[in-house]
């Protein structure tokens, strides 16, 4: 079942669309839940198709990063300071924007960092919440927060070094 | 519909990105596109990025949101699909779907890449080259129905309609083209189960009695999940509705999953423990795991006296023998290991699942491998219990329609009666080769009563088809060379055959080949490498243009149905397949007509539908219907036998097993228990069966050895043949799917495409040590004919040998070399080709929106032009037809092979 404290329902089809309060969130941001995250691209897909995205462009991308020393993968979507909007159209009908929609796992959910006792306002209270840092990280229309952020995976998104995806995601190839 | 159908139409001239121009440019510097970077390579480009992503929004309150039924892969999620200006513009989750929960994966999207592909079929088509030539002129639907209706029509009249053989990849039209074969009297549908999911299935329908396209653990409530090379976050059909409960089950109950596998898949990643097994190992760690709980007394005796098939102490005996030591010494995990996990096990029940997929089933051993892990599940007890392994709906809705308080399934046109079967002195039986004959005259009357020649009911895989019709797909090629069956006219259907099949040479060979196959129509909704071999094409709708009924089994444990209806129109001339097989009957006529009595699809579909208790304009408007008040199908053995089969229904005294004889036909219809009439499992005893003598008497019937292991009528290990004495330089070549793919159907959706483009040889860091290979270096893969029983089985030459690159991927199985298999088309169009515009002997022939191509090819930053990687390497030719004894699963993951190192020039 969903969370009842999340910020936004899913909308029902036969639901009029447009009729319902728009979100206008004072902390609008984030919550990625690396704990849920099954790097299924499903987000980032969503996001590339309704806003048309040419291919070698991505507002949010996802990467499979080896776990240093082990033998399986952390999964982290990423999103690009520079591309990532604020989805106003889906927020403007009371919608999450839609990678959020589109996560299958609630590991990406949209919400109100400010609003207490909502999803992301709880979150906010863990002790294992991250928020990027960097030069670009303030250029976002909203908060990115990650939930469970492995150190080591912190410290290369903090380099940058995450939105290079060259060697070792096993997705995407050398040559 | 009430779109635009000409502004729809006008995306096939439009300009996708008006950015293209800037976009070429930072390629040709070299920034932006060749490493894939996520960010834009200057302010300028950034700024016109961002102001694309502003102005190509969606605008919710102006587009219809339509509820429909999504066929990006067969799981058939309930989805929405945001259509505007007559496109689909956004596909999302339907959260009123019980199965799905309103979750998508990547592919959903990819039906609005298949659908506004430049490349896509748009017109039939008749070959003017040879065959495969890639050679084409436009014809007219009635030109193109009018010649197939007057090459079927004689085969019909003349009483040989079994010549019409028909082969479907991707049917779910619910029955539809069973009613096109039906009318005209062929049992020739054939499809490609066995090279997908038979192998899970049988042993599914030993136990339990149904056919079940998957099982539905209740992993909502569960607590814990033995996991045997099942990747649910990734691949796993109908696991796909797992994703959600499993990570909240993880992450909001601490429930635990452990996953044996030989690759580090997502589900491994997710896991809470992975191991690497040695390949085609799980049963003997299930058979250990059994050996401890028993040990341990961790079973629950009541449920296995109360439900088995099997005597207790005969059971207790039997796994004696299967030590964690010797277990070991056959996966390479440790005994203690092993003993530690089947006691977590044991002690969470019932709230623990086991959960199985291909990576234990698509062996030589695999049926056995997935009966000794079914067993657990039975000796702990947790069979539709609440976190347990359940059953749901016994397979979807369709299963039970008119049962159990389910509305009646109505039939929009007479349903044509099914063909009669091939018995000895019928015309058919006559033309049998008299080995197959003998065999056949031997069968058990109830195998007699179902044969039907050798492509659909092969003789010698009586389990392929003793449950229902799975057949054995990749051996319809091989037989149609041996000559074992005639074909006057062959239709395939979204089937991609000369692509993927094992030894897709060969299919390919056998469909460029006029002698023996005269004449191939090819429907599909994209031109790829079988519709190339085709005489003609016929475009079909998409998912989003089309209507389909839908329901499986739900992990919501309550039945439920959906619909798949069109949000736009088809795009050019493109038609639903029922509306191509309703025009050839009609065209064909002879009273086939009748059958296809309807004006159109929702006519169809709304009488199909029409004892729902909603009405159908709700349905539609919904998507999906399922009765929220019904209980949850936990425990369905234990519920009273319905009234209606008790009427004149008798016990047997010494079995307890219910019997109600109707129409001259005797059948179990349940069991009593504590003198109680109780359903139990819908098998020929009403328990499970774990002892079932089906596999020793269909191998006795077919001449296979009882010291096989495919014959044992109880749980074994058998290791596969072809493993025993492994050279040191030996490697097992195994095949997968990546997330974002589904098989070789999506290779020409972009961002599927974007995504995942290449198939490199994947390895351990160990095995590359061995090799003396880095990533990057190219080796040569060799295989090897399997050692079991099988087509060809034993012959010494290789089967081929395929070039790739190496991948190093730690966490592998050292012994283990692993290539997705959806890579490397050769048609399919530009994405699937990697940017390859040369004309491949099909494309060019193709009546494809030219300037659309062009565009998206420019986009193609992985382009061997662009110094990429380009679309990967055809891998499929080099995998052995592998058919595993009774059942016919092809043993995808047997195949032994040899490795060496192109060395650079
Ligand atoms: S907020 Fe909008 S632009 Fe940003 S990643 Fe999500 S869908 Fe894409
Ligand atoms: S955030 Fe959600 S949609 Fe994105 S990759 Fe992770 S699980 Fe998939
Ligand atoms: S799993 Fe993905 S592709 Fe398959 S039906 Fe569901 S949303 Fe569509």
């Amino acid at each position: 079942m969903s969370d009842p404290t999340r910020y936004a329902p899913r909308p029902a089809p036969y639901e009029a669309v447009g009729k319902r309060a728009p979100l206008a969130p004072d902390r609008p941001g984030f919550l990625v839940d690396l704990r849920r995250c099954i790097g299924c691209h499903a987000c980032s897909v969503a996001c590339k198709t309704v806003h048309e995205v040419e291919l070698g462009s991505f507002p949010l991308r996802v990467r499979w990063l080896p776990d240093p020393g082990g033998d399986t993968y952390s999964f982290v979507p990423v999103f690009s300071e520079s591309l990532c909007t604020d989805d106003a159209e889906s927020l403007a009908v009371g919608m999450e924007p839609a990678c959020a929609r589109a996560c299958p796992t609630d590991a990406l959910v949209f919400g109100d960092f400010a609003a207490a006792g909502s999803l992301l306002g709880l979150a906010e209270l863990e002790s294992d919440i991250r928020r990027l840092a960097g030069p670009d990280a303030t250029d976002l229309k909203q908060e990115v927060v990650y939930r469970a952020l492995p150190e080591w995976v912190g410290a290369k998104l903090n380099q940058g070094a995450a939105l290079d995806p060259k060697d070792e995601d096993p997705i995407y190839e050398q040559r | 519909m009430t779109d635009n159908d000409q502004s729809r139409k006008s995306i096939l001239r439009r300009d996708f990105l008006r950015l293209s121009a800037t976009l070429a440019g930072a390629t040709a510097a070299g920034s932006l596109l060749s490493c894939a970077a996520t960010e834009p390579s200057s302010p300028a480009a950034r700024d016109q990025l961002l102001e694309q992503v502003r102005s190509t929004r969606l605008n919710y309150s102006r587009a219809r949101a339509v509820p429909t039924i999504c066929f990006g892969c067969t799981t058939h999620c309930g989805v929405i699909g945001w259509v505007e200006d007559g496109r689909v513009k956004l596909i999302e989750g339907n959260p009123l779907d019980p199965n799905s929960q309103g979750t998508i994966c990547s592919k959903a999207n990819g039906l609005i890449s298949a659908t506004e592909y430049p490349e896509r079929l748009l017109y039939p088509m008749r070959r003017v080259g040879p065959r495969g030539s890639g050679r084409w002129k436009r014809i007219s639907w009635d030109e193109a129905l009018g010649e197939i209706a007057d090459r079927l029509r004689p085969l019909r009249e003349n009483g040989t309609p079994e010549r019409f053989v028909f082969q479907y990849g991707r049917d779910k039209t619910k029955g539809f083209s069973k009613r096109f074969t039906d009318a005209f009297g062929t049992p020739n549908r054939l499809n490609r189960r066995s090279i997908c999911s038979s192998s899970r299935r049988a042993p599914l329908m030993s136990f339990y009695g149904r056919d079940f396209e998957w099982e539905s653990q209740d992993v909502e409530n569960t607590q814990y999940v033995l996991n045997f090379g099942g990747n649910p976050m990734e691949a796993y059909q109908g696991g796909m509705f797992m994703r959600k409960r499993l990570m909240d089950a993880k992450v909001d109950r601490g429930a635990k999953l452990v996953t044996f596998e030989v690759r580090p898949t997502a589900t491994a990643s997710v896991s809470d423990e992975y191991f690497a097994v040695n390949p085609a190992s799980d049963g003997a760690i299930a058979l250990a795991m059994a050996h401890v709980i028993v040990r341990e007394g961790l079973e629950d005796r009541d449920f296995w006296d109360r439900w088995s098939t099997w005597d207790f102490a005969e059971m207790s005996a039997h796994v004696a023998s299967f030590t964690p030591e010797w277990a070991e010494s056959e996966s390479g995990i440790p005994a203690a290991t092993i003993e530690r996990l089947a006691k977590e096990f044991g002690a969470a029940a019932p709230a623990c699942c086991t959960m199985s997929n291909r990576g234990s089933a698509k062996h030589y051993n695999g049926m056995q491998a997935d009966r000794a892990i079914r067993m657990l599940d039975v000796l702990v007890g947790n069979v539709g219990k609440p976190g347990g392994f359940c059953l749901s709906t016994l397979r979807g809705w369709n299963n039970r329609y008119g049962q159990d308080g389910l509305p009646v399934l109505s039939q929009p046109a007479p349903k044509p009666a099914s063909p009669s079967p091939w018995k000895p002195g019928t015309r058919q039986f006559e033309t049998l080769a008299p080995e197959i004959q003998e065999r056949v005259r031997n069968f058990p009357q109830m195998w007699q009563d179902k044969y039907f020649g050798e492509l659909a009911t092969p003789s010698e895989y009586p389990l392929s088809w003793h449950w229902y019709s799975m057949r054995v797909g990749q051996l319809v090629y091989p037989y149609i060379k041996e000559g074992r069956h005639k074909v006057d006219l062959y239709m395939s259907y979204t089937l991609g055959a000369a692509y993927g099949m094992p030894e897709a040479n060969l299919a390919r060979e056998v469909l460029a080949d006029e002698s023996l196959i005269p004449f191939h129509v090819a429907i599909d909704i994209n031109y790829g490498e079988q519709a190339s071999l085709a005489d003609i094409v016929l475009p079909d709708a998409t998912a989003l243009e089309r209507w389909d009924a839908h329901s499986n089994n739900n992990y919501g444990l309550r039945p439920y149905t959906g619909i798949r209806q069109p949000l736009v129109e088809p795009l050019g001339e493109a038609r639903p397949a029922q509306i191509i097989w309703r025009d050839l009957a009609r065209l064909i006529g002879g009273g086939m007509e009748q059958h296809f009595d309807f004006e159109d699809l929702e006519d169809y579909y709304r009488e199909w539908y029409k004892n729902l208790p909603i009405d159908w304009e709700t349905f539609k408007r919904d998507g999906i219907w399922y009765d929220d008040k019904r209980p949850l199908d936990y425990e369905l053995y234990d519920r009273a036998v319905l009234p209606e089969h008790l009427v004149g229904a008798e016990t047997d005294p010494d079995t307890g097993v219910l019997y109600q004889t109707k129409g001259g036909k005797r059948k179990a219809v349940g069991i009593m228990q504590d003198g109680r009439a109780v359903q139990g499992f819908p098998t020929p005893t009403r328990r499970i069966a774990v002892y079932d003598p089906i596999f020793p008497l269909a191998a006795d019937h077919v001449g296979l050895s009882l010291d096989d292991g495919n014959a044992s009528p109880i749980p074994t290990y058998h290791k596969v043949p072809e493993h025993k004495n492994l050279g040191v330089d030996d490697y097992i070549l195994t095949t997968f799917k990546w997330n974002v793919h589904t098989q070789g159907r999506s290779a020409y959706w972009k961002h599927a495409a974007e995504i995942v483009h290449t198939n490199h040889a994947m390895m351990a860091p160990e095995t590359a040590v061995r090799l003396g290979v880095v990533t990057g270096d190219e080796i040569d893969i060799t295989t090897y004919r399997p050692k079991g029983v099988a087509y060809r089985a034993n012959e010494s030459d290789p089967v081929g040998t395929v070039r790739n690159r190496v991948r190093i991927i730690p966490g592998m199985h050292p012994r283990v070399i692993a290539q997705a298999h959806h890579a490397g088309h050769w048609e399919h169009g530009v994405v699937a080709r990697g940017g390859d515009t040369a004309p491949s002997g099909g494309s060019s022939g193709m009546a494809a929106n030219t300037p659309g191509r062009d565009e998206l090819s420019r986009q193609i930053w992985w382009s061997k032009e662009r110094g990429g990687t380009g679309g990967g390497v055809a891998i499929n030719h080099v995998y052995p037809i592998n058919a595993a004894p009774l059942v016919g699963g092809q043993s995808w993951f047997d195949n032994v092979c040899t490795v060496s190192r192109v060395d650079a020039v």
